[in-house]
């Protein structure tokens, strides 16, 4: 217990969630490896994104427990802990009255960062993502959505946290600027120790992902690392999930 | 947030300025009904002390008898003009048709108020009839009235009351069928004709604009309505003895003469009053008297104005924004209150404002609680919607990438309902700044004094004179609302033109 617990990031322990009266998590048992990037995939509905959600405590379990970096989540300081992982959504979820600049460094003035730092960081995040300096005035409104998308994982990783949650970041963005925000996570991959991917496209996650966990209707179908689950499918669901890649 | 800060900064120095200017010396404050005569007593009254050096506070145009009777007793005002029989059947409820000022003084002791001798003329309910008519017919009292055949039309009221016909029928046997009309177009129909004999309160100045003549109550039916300085006991002998100087100096003609000089020949009340002393020799001519200029008196009120809707307003803020605030995270108080703020919106202004009285007294207090009420609803509307309606994605975001909840609120929540809130105040204040036209009627001042006299007198410059500036007011305030607007709320932000 105490090896698997060191070598996880974040470990699920019988977690069951219901909304109302349908359970959308049935007693999920799952250690997701550190220092990885690992895909969370499943149709709509299968408790994915639930998941993810419990992992940094925006939604508590009903039963069950959920430890991060090797300790159970304290529900009574949760800012403390969401700001050593870092969240990024759908369509970026940027806030629109603030500028690209104020979006991308707010949690880190709150952390209290002289403004020397905060510039520094920003150009660096900037870089890493290929934006151009003069976005930072912008509001978002202004922006493309690969532009949204690419600030929003430059907040994501403002504080360099040690975990990155993704809730399907790429989704709305078109094959040809997905293609190359894909390429930037890439870059990312060095800037942070663990992360989880939750996407319903197995593609997106066979290229971005070493470690993989099929979800179907609130249960763990299969995990593995992509290689291994890839040759060797225990179920015919996952099977032709691959199927379709090909 | 620096440009919430500043907005408070702003208001907290718009209210300062406002209670600095509301706190004042201790003047005597004369009242007066919201009716000619009273306007007329009430200025008498008030150059009559000032000619002593004292410093006079007019309250003039407040809503009713009892509104009058109540802010003297709290010392909202320190003397009126009411009549005898207002005094014994409404305020003592004694009944007495023919009250003398021993049994009114006796009665009102407890109160530590009292009456002073008459004024001399008795404003009764009358019979009146043309002049002209009454001469050609030998008409000098009503019991000569039986068995002529005249077209007889009286008030809808004195029809109904016991003692208004049936019981004048009765004590002088009157025979002629009466048919109830409008009091205003009585006086017309009786010009054109059309009716002989109609009911008229006996000093109104209308009937010397028509002609008309009054009959004697010979059996003497009607109750006495002599006019009498109602006053605080503890007014200063020096101003009781100004006020003394009045017993007697009217009759019923003159009386009548001096309310035909506003209601007929459209002079000020300051003008009627001023001639009236200085022709019965109460104040020397040498005396000079401060006539505020249409424009002076216009900033008065317009100030005044802005204190009442700025107070209300800021109150309104003070407490709409921080409830709603705590409400909305719950859809079943957060609707509670929304229906608690809407029910308050459905009471009549009016209503409202006589239902603070007994609570608040009279002046500015009430008027600013009860406009205080009324801004609450959209205020708090504007806001709950603002922060419901906020994407809930955003929400989740904002607490996941490691914001607490009140850094939530100040960064991320209340900068996006900004516009929303915003346009609230603005709603209030537009609301405020109209209602506040109806706090005259409390004594509260502002542009609504104006307006009330205006209405009572039927002039309409006076109605402009209040209801010209808050227009404008209103009009002005929008515009600034606006501009807070622009330079707080980036401009992609405001309503109406959110991005696709």
């Amino acid at each position: 217990m105490e090896t698997s617990t060191s070598e996880s990031c974040i470990q699920f322990s019988g977690v069951t969630k219901s909304w109302g009266e349908t359970e959308v998590l049935h007693g999920i048992d799952l250690a997701l490896p550190s220092e990885t990037v690992t895909a969370l995939v499943g149709e709509s509905g299968s408790g994915k994104s639930t998941l993810l959600q419990i992992a940094n405590g925006l939604l508590r379990p009903d039963r069950g427990a959920v430890s991060v970096f090797g300790s159970p989540i304290d529900y009574h300081n949760l800012p403390e802990l969401r700001r050593r992982m870092g969240f990024a959504v759908q369509g970026g979820g940027l806030f629109p009255h603030m500028t690209v600049f104020d979006n991308i460094s707010l949690v880190a003035r709150l952390e209290g960062w002289s403004e020397a730092k905060l510039s520094e960081r920003v150009e660096e995040l900037f870089a890493l993502f290929s934006l151009q300096g003069e976005l930072a005035d912008r509001y978002p409104h202004e922006l493309s959505g690969g532009q949204q998308q690419r600030v929003s994982l430059s907040r994501s990783i403002m504080l360099a946290p040690a975990l990155l949650l993704l809730d399907e970041p790429f989704s709305a963005l078109d094959p040809i600027t997905r293609a190359s925000i894909h390429e930037d996570f890439n870059a990312l991959r060095s800037a942070t120790n663990s992360t989880v991917l939750v996407t319903h496209d197995m593609a997106e996650a066979v290229r971005l992902a070493d470690y993989l966990v099929v979800l179907r209707e609130g249960r763990v179908m299969q995990e593995g690392d992509v290689g291994s689950v890839r040759s060797a499918p225990t179920d015919e669901y996952v099977s032709h999930l691959f199927e379709v890649l090909a | 947030m620096k440009r919430f800060m500043h907005a408070v900064v702003a208001t907290s120095a718009l209210l300062t300025l406002s209670l600095s200017m509301a706190a004042r010396a201790e003047p005597i404050v004369i009242g007066s009904k919201n009716f000619n005569e009273s306007y007329v007593l009430a200025e008498i009254m008030a150059q009559l002390v000032e000619s002593k050096g004292f410093e006079v506070d007019r309250r003039t145009g407040l809503g009713g008898t009892t509104i009058c009777y109540e802010a003297l007793k709290s010392g909202e005002i320190d003397v009126y003009a009411e009549y005898t029989g207002t005094l014994s059947q409404v305020i003592l409820k004694t009944g007495a048709l023919a009250p003398t000022l021993e049994e009114l003084n006796t009665g009102l002791a407890p109160d530590d108020l009292s009456v002073l001798p008459s004024l001399g003329f008795n404003n009764t309910y009358a019979i009146t009839l043309k002049a002209t008519l009454a001469e050609s017919w030998g008409l000098t009292k009503v019991s000569q009235l039986p068995g002529q055949d005249f077209e007889v039309a009286v008030s809808h009221e004195f029809l109904n009351r016991e003692d208004g016909w049936p019981g004048l029928a009765e004590k002088y046997g009157l025979d002629q069928q009466p048919t109830g009309i409008e009091h205003g177009l009585a006086y017309q129909a009786i010009d054109e004709g059309k009716i002989d004999i109609t009911d008229a309160y006996s000093t109104d100045g209308d009937l010397e604009r028509y002609g008309l003549t009054t009959l004697v109550d010979d059996k003497g039916y009607f109750p006495q309505y002599f006019a009498v300085p109602f006053i605080r006991n503890d007014l200063p002998s020096e101003v009781i003895a100004a006020l003394r100087q009045l017993a007697g100096a009217f009759d019923d003609a003159s009386m009548r003469a001096l309310n035909a000089r506003v209601v007929v020949d459209n002079d000020d009340f300051v003008t009627v009053a001023r001639d009236f002393l200085v022709n019965s020799g109460l104040v020397s001519e040498q005396v000079t008297i401060h006539m505020p200029g249409t424009w002076e008196l216009i900033l008065t009120d317009t100030t005044n104005h802005l204190v009442l809707t700025g107070i209300a307003v800021f109150v309104g803020c003070a407490i709409g924004i921080p409830l709603g605030v705590i409400v909305f995270p719950n859809p079943g108080a957060s609707r509670a209150v929304l229906y608690v703020a809407g029910l308050m919106q459905t009471i009549p202004s009016l209503a409202l404002l006589a239902l603070m009285i007994p609570l608040f007294g009279l002046g500015t207090v009430p008027a600013i609680i009860a406009l205080t009420l009324y801004s609450l609803l959209p205020i708090l509307r504007n806001t709950i919607t603002a922060l419901i309606t906020i994407d809930p994605e955003l929400k989740r975001v904002s607490l996941a990438i490691g914001l607490n909840t009140a850094q939530q609120l100040r960064y991320v929540l209340l900068p996006m309902a900004l516009p929303n809130i915003l346009s609230g105040i603005k709603t209030a204040t537009v609301i405020a700044i109209g209602t506040a036209t109806l706090a005259a009627f409390v004594g509260a001042g502002g542009l609504g004094e104006p307006i009330v006299t205006g209405l009572s007198l039927n002039d309409m410059s006076l109605i402009l004179r209040g209801a010209i500036p808050a227009a404008l007011l209103a009009i002005v305030a929008e515009f600034l609302f606006d501009r807070l607007e622009k330079s707080l709320v980036p401009a992609h932000m405001l309503s109406g033109k959110l991005p696709e």
